[in-house]
């Protein structure tokens, strides 16, 4: 089955791909994340279900640099060995600053402040964006990064010959 | 199984505890001979490295997390569980094993790009912090069998 993966680092991950799926449309943002609690506004997973696309869809969300974060991801899903092809990656980003300000402000512990910024980026938004908006860097497409640098067999010493690096 | 070790930038403790496992290193005087060792930037943090197979089969990486310890194992579980892939992995945390002169050095010489005052840091946290990491990989080479 067609994997898609929303990857963040806030629980917005897990908003937009339960707006995929048409689980928790945008106007419910605010009462999604009144209901998570400390811990899973820090770092989540959630599977949302299956989207018009015939995709299952994955929100996995953690408090950490997202660059880490994704090199992270990628480096995982290329151990993991999935078959290629079946399997994206999307790294999310802020539709606006309305979102940006509310996520931040729940991570902040303004809860009322958040949900208020919420409801007004559910008011202003576009109700078609999400489905415009493509899922990208897909797996396929990145340049696979896990891979053997350095081909040492086990008890073999760097002196019997230094093998070159391949990336 | 994968047995990963990670540490701040996977570039010091984390390659001489692999290289140690692997039977690689045996001079604990010549770090800086060891494939990536004091090598490696911000931009490989999150990028598995393969370092090899030791005596029981298992696969041995090397990775930097930055200061998120934890970040590693929740993805890798979560992508696993998500997957429905074979997620037997060993993720052994090397931090506990730098010494003052380890993260001082590193720091010099990886932030900074002073090479010369962090690399002879390196080399004599290095040797302290040899007993340790050799505790650490002789209970990780028991666990993984």
């Amino acid at each position: 089955m067609k994997k898609l993966f929303y990857l963040h680092n806030t629980p917005l991950a897990a908003l937009l791909a339960l707006e995929r799926t048409g689980r928790v449309p945008a106007r419910a943002w605010p009462a999604y994340m009144d209901g998570l609690g400390k811990k899973s506004s820090r770092a989540g997973f959630l599977a949302a279900g299956l989207d018009g696309n015939g995709y299952q869809v994955f929100a996995l969300w953690y408090s950490a640099d997202l660059k880490l974060l994704t090199r992270l991801a990628q480096s995982f899903l290329a151990l993991l060995r999935p078959e290629r092809g079946e399997i994206l990656l999307c790294v999310v980003g802020y539709p606006n600053l309305w979102i940006f300000f509310g996520l931040t402000l729940y991570r902040l512990g303004l809860r009322g402040a958040g949900r208020l910024c919420l409801r007004l980026a559910a008011a202003f938004r576009p109700p078609q964006w999400v489905r415009k908006r493509q899922a990208e860097l897909t797996f396929r497409g990145q340049r696979c990064i896990i891979g053997a640098e350095f081909g040492l067999k086990a008890g073999e010493s760097l002196d019997a010959g230094r093998r070159s690096s391949r990336r | 199984m994968n047995i990963i070790y990670h540490c701040y930038g996977g570039t010091h403790s984390s390659v001489l505890a692999a290289c140690l496992h692997l039977g690689i290193l045996r001079n604990v005087w010549r770090p800086f001979a060891l494939p990536g060792f004091d090598r490696r930037d911000g931009k490989d943090l999150g990028i598995l490295f393969y370092y090899g197979r030791d005596h029981a089969g298992n696969r041995v990486y090397v990775l930097g997390r930055d200061g998120y310890p934890a970040a590693p194992l929740f993805v890798y579980r979560t992508l696993g569980t998500a997957l429905g892939a074979d997620t037997r992995c060993l993720f052994v945390d090397t931090t506990p094993c730098l010494n003052f002169y380890l993260r001082l050095g590193g720091f010099l010489s990886c932030r900074f790009g002073m090479k010369r005052l962090g690399r002879p840091l390196l080399a004599f946290g290095t040797r302290l912090a040899g007993p340790k990491l050799a505790a650490l990989v002789a209970a990780t080479r028991k666990v993984s069998g």
